[in-house]
């Protein structure tokens, strides 16, 4: 989720805000980690982009609802949480801060 | 510890035009090209069944990919999943639906003219299943005889779901008999297309889920107890796979066909040991293995205690949307690498002798 006050010592950019328009996702590498970023209607959200089941690309899901479901079996997590909507599984977030047209995530 | 990984199923993906490309009779191909005015045109004669495999387009792994043309199609994907080795089988079974009974045959021929075309490579790398026809057993033994021996062709598939008989049925016998020659494994796998027969006639499905649920488990039940019970097991030396199905019906088709033999063994065939203990030598796909969350399957004490060790093969089923990435294998917990090792390599080595 969006944060505004920053830690800048942990933070890493790794976006602008005109590469992420609303509706959209991408996925960017972070030190090796693949990370999947949603713009859901202004607010960002930065998920790993391997799907805890069996690694399916997240930043590829059709997001609804504040969830992303994965391309591969259709499990649906919540964006915000990481949570697997129906079972007990949960994938890693990130948290999101923006400021001026940066998007960073907090390592 | 990384393994090498042997896929024992990964489907072709061919529509009915790309198998009428491969029909023999030069009059018959031009017929069946000019013939389907009404339906969509690559599929000819097959029946499309109309379900949404996709959950309204939330998933994307389409089953009918027309991308993969050839067996070189799938490297892309193939290496990112880490897979080495694939024994692909027929992407089009369902031609079950061709509702012509008597063009059934010409297909299947021209199907196995393209697989061994396009997909038997025996490279190394690529390999394939014939495919044959239940309801057509002598003309399914000549394409055992007539590609058994082909570099690549380590198999045959034949659809379980929507045959006349079961398994075990006399009708069948040139096919075991083709296929102990050849030396060939037969793959049982089902097809979630409309049959009309055994089981899906009947089932009255509300939805894509309620079907997919029961549409492989209940054919395999159905045929693997009559093997046993009419003693093809006995009587021919052929490996049989059992793809697509899981793993948990294992037991319970033991559990109850011990309990007839123990009550009514004049009605089984002359069985030199418990109908249980033949299931544990058949092969199984891993393909779909039972999720974390289904805590009430534990896996490794199955293979334990059916003995399926040496029987169980990894099988991703690409390019079906419910496939299974080697991951699935390796989040079982409790399986020892030596297990891992058989299932992603030495079992399906040994089972199509590549
Ligand atoms: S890999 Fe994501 S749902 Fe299976």
């Amino acid at each position: 989720m969006t944060e505004t006050s920053a830690d800048e010592s942990a933070l890493q950019k790794v976006a602008t805000t005109d590469e992420l328009e609303p509706g959209s996702s991408s996925v960017v590498d972070v030190d090796g980690e693949q990370v999947a970023l949603f713009n859901i209607e202004g607010e960002y959200f930065a998920l790993s982009n391997v799907c805890p089941h069996q690694g399916g690309p997240l930043g590829q899901g059709r997001v609804e609802d504040n969830c992303v479901y994965c391309p591969w079996h259709g499990w649906q997590f919540d964006v915000e949480t990481g949570e697997h909507v129906q079972g007990e599984d949960a994938v890693g977030t990130y948290d999101v801060v923006v400021e001026d047209d940066e998007i960073h995530i907090r390592l | 510890m990384d393994h090498t990984v042997i896929d024992g199923e990964w489907h072709s993906a061919e529509s009915g035009a790309d198998i009428r490309e491969y029909i023999a009779d030069d009059e018959m191909r031009e017929n069946e090209e000019q013939g389907y005015l009404a339906g969509p045109k690559d599929w000819g004669p097959v029946q499309w069944d109309g379900w949404d495999r996709s959950a309204g387009g939330r998933t994307e792994i389409n089953i009918h990919s027309p991308d993969i043309k050839t067996a070189e199609d799938i490297d892309p994907v193939r290496e990112q999943l880490g897979i080495d080795t694939v024994v692909f089988s027929p992407g089009q079974f369902r031609m079950t639906t061709i509702p012509a009974q008597d063009k059934q045959v010409m297909y299947m021929r021209a199907f196995n003219d393209l697989t061994v075309d396009r997909f038997a490579r025996g490279d190394g790398t690529y390999y394939a299943k014939l495919y044959i026809f239940g309801n057509h057993p002598e003309e399914s033994a000549e394409e055992i005889e007539r590609y058994g021996d082909e570099d690549g062709v380590v198999g045959a598939m034949i659809t379980d779901v929507g045959p006349t008989y079961p398994m075990g049925h006399k009708s069948y016998e040139p096919i075991y008999e083709a296929a102990e020659k050849h030396d060939l494994p037969i793959i049982l796998h089902s097809t979630t297309g409309i049959v009309a027969g055994f089981p899906i006639a009947g089932m009255q499905s509300k939805n894509f889920a309620e079907f997919h649920t029961l549409a492989h488990t209940i054919p395999k039940m159905w045929h693997a107890n009559s093997l046993i019970l009419r003693g093809i097991v006995e009587q021919y030396d052929v490996d049989f796979g059992f793809w697509e199905g899981g793993l948990s019906w294992i037991p319970a088709l033991g559990e109850r066909l011990d309990r007839e033999y123990l009550e009514r063994s004049s009605e089984f065939a002359e069985l030199s040991k418990l109908p249980s203990e033949y299931l544990s030598e058949f092969y199984y796909g891993t393909q779909p293995l039972p999720e974390e969350a289904t805590k009430m399957v534990d896996v490794v004490d199955l293979i334990e205690r059916a003995d399926l060790e040496d029987q169980v093969i990894y099988c991703s089923d690409r390019p079906h949307q419910d496939f299974d990435a080697p991951a699935a294998v390796n989040n079982v917990e409790g399986l020892s690498d030596e297990q891992k090792q058989k299932i992603f390599e030495d079992n399906a080595r040994e089972l199509f002798g590549i």
